[in-house]
């Protein structure tokens, strides 16, 4: 590949996806490296004065100072973008920081959010505390309902804010519907793409106009590091995100952003390989617990919308034992193989309680209304061999008397 | 039967007595995307279920395309007619839509008239306009 291949869109565009995956975005110094440089520094330097005052007045092309701008973060932003098919992506420190920032650098006090009842709980807490504590007036609604998104717009909705599929619960948005609809009433639609990625939606094919992330999940997907991105226009980046990003700093590190680009080479095989396990795990455990929710099974009431909006479904699912809280602490401590954690994305199969870890900061009675039953757990399906996940599923049921 | 209309008809609104549902459908062979050109075709179904006989006289369209930008769009009639319903009757009809985007919506209304001459308006429900991704799979 010549060096600048990478980073010239006219070539990386016409790249499949996979390609974009393995390449795009790269950049290479004059050593030639194979793997993506490093660049571990915070500042930078310059031949002379006038070099400075240009840069920084933008009549000079380069860096100025890695909350601003790091070559490695560059990367990694412009493979995520290529991946998604977006004109421009940020990458920030967390998921949390990614949708913290996509919210905060639009609103203003007097502006309306509605956003999906059914999301991870920081993110709740962002839309129930966070922006009303800043005069952001928030409805949260039944995601899964197009009509209730029609009800909820006001004069002053600013933003639509929701996840497909919904941790936990795995509620699918009609993306089709609710971002059209969004774009027909000047709102700006943020979706949360974490439990799918690009491999397996691409929520911009429906019209989204900004998508967030948890890099840390599935992009990353070996549990190592933190990482959020935001993916949108290029107006967009430039004219409403950047001005916060940069200003505020909830900057990626180089290494972050270094680990999570060669986790991005991998993703599709992983997505796709731990959907494929997940569906096997899923069917083998239907009729043994009290409800199943992964939209790849038939059981799943929203099974046709989301294998219409998919690729594939993903590695994460829920179920919900009888017995509540107890039984599903019961089955958590039985099992042998997967590990007890609240991650996702990861290579490792991981399980959690969802009432008393993810969603515990909601309240019970949130916790109600969004369907996040004590009785439930939820799986991450990693790449082990799906008979082992089976066998150790059935180990830890039947010692819970299930 | 309901059921069987709402598996045929994606969308669906009632107003006064008034059910409007809408079938809409992306036409490939009728497009010309490397000129910008999408084409969808939509069925319309009106279904009078008032005990009186109503007549439609007037469509009102707005339209979005992926830029957000707004067409209104207004005529008597629908397709050259102005039907007249007598309770439980229907009325069907199929027009297009083009846009120079690969995506948008639609939505209205009609204004009708009852058997007094009195106009009311009747919702069309909003629906998104979807071509198939063109992005390399």
């Amino acid at each position: 590949m010549k060096k600048t291949a990478g980073t010239d869109r006219t070539i990386t565009s016409r790249w499949r996806p996979q390609t974009r995956a393995v390449r795009a975005g790269t950049w290479r110094s004059e050593h030639g490296e194979t793997s993506e440089a490093l660049f571990l520094n915070s500042g930078y330097t310059y031949e002379n004065a006038a070099s400075v005052a240009a840069r920084f007045a933008g009549e000079e092309a380069g860096m100025t100072y890695s909350r601003l701008q790091n070559p490695t973060v560059a990367m990694l932003e412009e493979r995520i973008a290529a991946m998604e098919g977006a004109e421009a992506c940020r990458v920030q420190a967390s998921g949390m920081a990614a949708m913290t920032t996509a919210l905060l650098c639009q609103l203003q006090t007097g502006d309306h959010v509605v956003a999906g009842r059914a999301a991870f709980g920081s993110c709740r807490w962002l839309v129930d505390n966070l922006l009303p504590k800043f005069g952001i007036e928030t409805t949260v609604i039944d995601a899964r309902d197009n009509a209730a998104w029609e009800a909820a717009v006001r004069p002053n909705t600013k933003a639509f804010f929701f996840e497909t599929p919904a941790n936990p619960t795995m509620d699918i948005v009609d993306l089709e519907f609710v971002c059209s609809f969004a774009k027909s009433r000047g709102i700006t639609s943020v979706v949360d793409n974490a439990f799918a990625t690009s491999a397996l939606q691409r929520p911009m094919e429906f019209g989204a106009d900004v998508v967030a992330y948890s890099a840390t999940k599935l992009m990353d997907g070996q549990g190592r590091v933190l990482a959020g991105a935001v993916c949108a226009s290029q107006d967009w980046i430039d004219n409403v995100l950047l001005p916060f990003q940069r200003n505020t700093g909830p900057n990626l590190s180089p290494f972050n952003a270094w680990v999570v680009l060669k986790g991005l080479e991998t993703l599709s095989l992983r997505a796709h390989k731990q959907s494929q396990n997940a569906l096997e795990v899923g069917r083998s455990l239907e009729g043994r617990v009290h409800r199943m929710l992964h939209p790849g099974l038939e059981s799943f009431s929203q099974h046709n919308l989301g294998v219409r909006q998919m690729d594939a479904c993903g590695p994460i699912f829920s179920v919900v034992l009888d017995g509540g809280r107890a039984k599903a602490h019961a089955v958590l401590d039985a099992l042998e193989l997967i590990d007890i954690s609240n991650n996702i994305g990861d290579s490792k199969s991981l399980a959690c309680h969802p009432a008393s870890s993810t969603h515990a900061n909601m309240g019970a009675e949130a916790r109600e209304e969004m369907g996040v039953v004590e009785g439930m757990l939820r799986f991450n399906i990693g790449l082990e061999d799906p008979a082992d996940l089976i066998e150790d599923l059935d180990q830890a049921l039947s010692r819970a008397g299930l | 039967m309901q059921d069987v209309l709402s598996s045929l008809f994606q969308h669906a609104a009632m107003t006064a007595g008034i059910t409007v549902r809408v079938a809409v459908n992306f036409m490939p062979d009728q497009s010309r995307t490397d000129a910008k050109r999408w084409f969808w075709v939509y069925h319309i179904r009106i279904e009078n279920r008032r005990e009186d006989t109503v007549q439609l006289r007037t469509r009102h369209w707005r339209i979005t395309d992926a830029r957000g930008l707004v067409s209104l769009v207004e005529g008597d009639g629908v397709v050259g007619e102005t039907p007249v319903l007598a309770p439980g009757q229907t009325h069907d009809y199929v027009s297009g839509c083009e846009l120079m985007t690969n995506m948008g919506s639609m939505e209205g209304h009609y204004t009708f008239v009852d058997e007094g001459g009195e106009p009311f308006d009747v919702a069309i429900p909003f629906f998104p306009l979807a071509a198939p991704a063109i992005a390399q799979r």
